[in-house]
């Protein structure tokens, strides 16, 4: 009886939860409904693919010259501060270290996110085809967005490599360097117990944001392929990913199940 | 039950810092400050390593305490 009751108590309490998602999503759905019965689906598709052609002709390229600018303009101000305590620690004072770890974290995470913004807007740059180069003003800005794409992928990977350098002066135990093919190997081999737990619950914590995401994407892209004709490779694409996030999981799950904690 | 420890006293009674500490123990710095502060429980082997260092036993450097009255109304 008891454990009746606890079962109602817990639908109870994720009631409102699922009421709200059946909302938002009822709100969706008749929205997305009434615009494509006033206005006919094929205009609204039309419009979609012409909002998509000049944002990958003019405004991709100029976001990947901007992302440019803007990202080591965050990054190496926060990244010279933590570098300044860095200098002034003294090997012991735990708030210092701390502030630098946050630091440094902010700045791989902000060149990490750049770097995964201009491999998008690489692809929307390129998404116009040929016709792209028969507008000189489109010539110019996929040109502009080039030079960004190439200036993000090089500060990513300067920006990163002085983290990590930064990162193994305060764990000198950690030897390998961001251009080994195996980095993330010889990191892993290199990190202690508490540092692989909380990897793992970092890991837990991304797995359960990717199978959500690709949940709610793979059902907007089916909705998108049937309403705006968008095809199904993107469908493909992020059920790939989907299966490949769960396939992973599960597959190292079952073979920590066998061996305990003797995998690393 | 919650796991408490000496090892700051432990470690100020073999002079070293957190860093030798650490690598003594075969962690890193991070992981002793964790510890330290109550923020970590370690391994039985990392708890027998640092006893081992410290060249005390076990329930030397960790031990339990009961929760408190406040902590388990909470």
């Amino acid at each position: 009886m008891d454990n009746n009751n606890e079962i109602k108590k817990a639908n109870r309490k994720a009631m409102p939860k699922f009421m709200l998602i059946m909302v938002v999503s009822l709100l969706v759905g008749s929205t997305t409904g009434f615009c494509a019965a006033k206005y006919g689906l094929n205009t609204l598709a039309d419009g979609m693919k012409s909002a998509g052609a000049f944002f990958g002709a003019y405004i991709a390229p100029w976001l990947m010259l901007a992302a440019a600018v803007i990202a080591p303009a965050v990054c190496v101000p926060i990244y010279k501060s933590a570098k300044k305590l860095l200098s002034s620690w003294d090997g012991e004072n735990e708030e210092t270290s701390d502030a630098i770890d946050k630091k440094l974290s902010i700045v791989i995470w902000i060149t990490s996110a750049a770097l995964i913004l201009s491999y998008f807007l690489i692809a929307a740059s390129y998404s116009g085809g040929f016709e792209t180069f028969e507008n000189e003003n489109s010539v110019v800005s996929f040109f502009a967005g080039i030079v960004g794409f190439f200036a993000i992928l090089v500060e990513a990977v300067i920006i990163q490599q002085k983290c990590v350098d930064a990162v193994k002066k305060t764990n000198p135990e950690k030897t390998a360097s961001v251009y080994d093919t195996k980095f993330q190997k010889k990191w892993m081999d290199s990190c202690d117990e508490a540092e692989k737990i909380m990897i793992g619950k970092c890991a837990v914590k991304a797995y359960s944001a990717t199978n959500t995401v690709c949940t709610v994407l793979a059902i907007a892209l089916a909705v998108c392929a049937l309403i705006f004709g968008i095809g199904f490779l993107p469908s493909l694409v992020v059920c790939l990913i989907w299966i490949v996030n769960q396939s992973v999981y599960c597959r190292e799950a079952l073979r920590y199940s066998k061996a305990g904690n003797k995998i690393s | 039950m919650i796991l408490r420890n000496r090892l700051k006293e432990r470690r100020a009674a073999l002079n070293v810092n957190q860093q030798e500490m650490g690598r003594l123990c075969g962690v890193s710095r991070q992981t002793i400050s964790l510890i330290e502060r109550g923020d970590y429980s370690p391994s039985v082997t990392l708890a027998l390593t640092i006893a081992k260092v410290c060249g005390v036993t076990v329930e030397d450097v960790f031990y339990l305490q009961e929760e408190e009255e406040n902590g388990q109304q909470q």
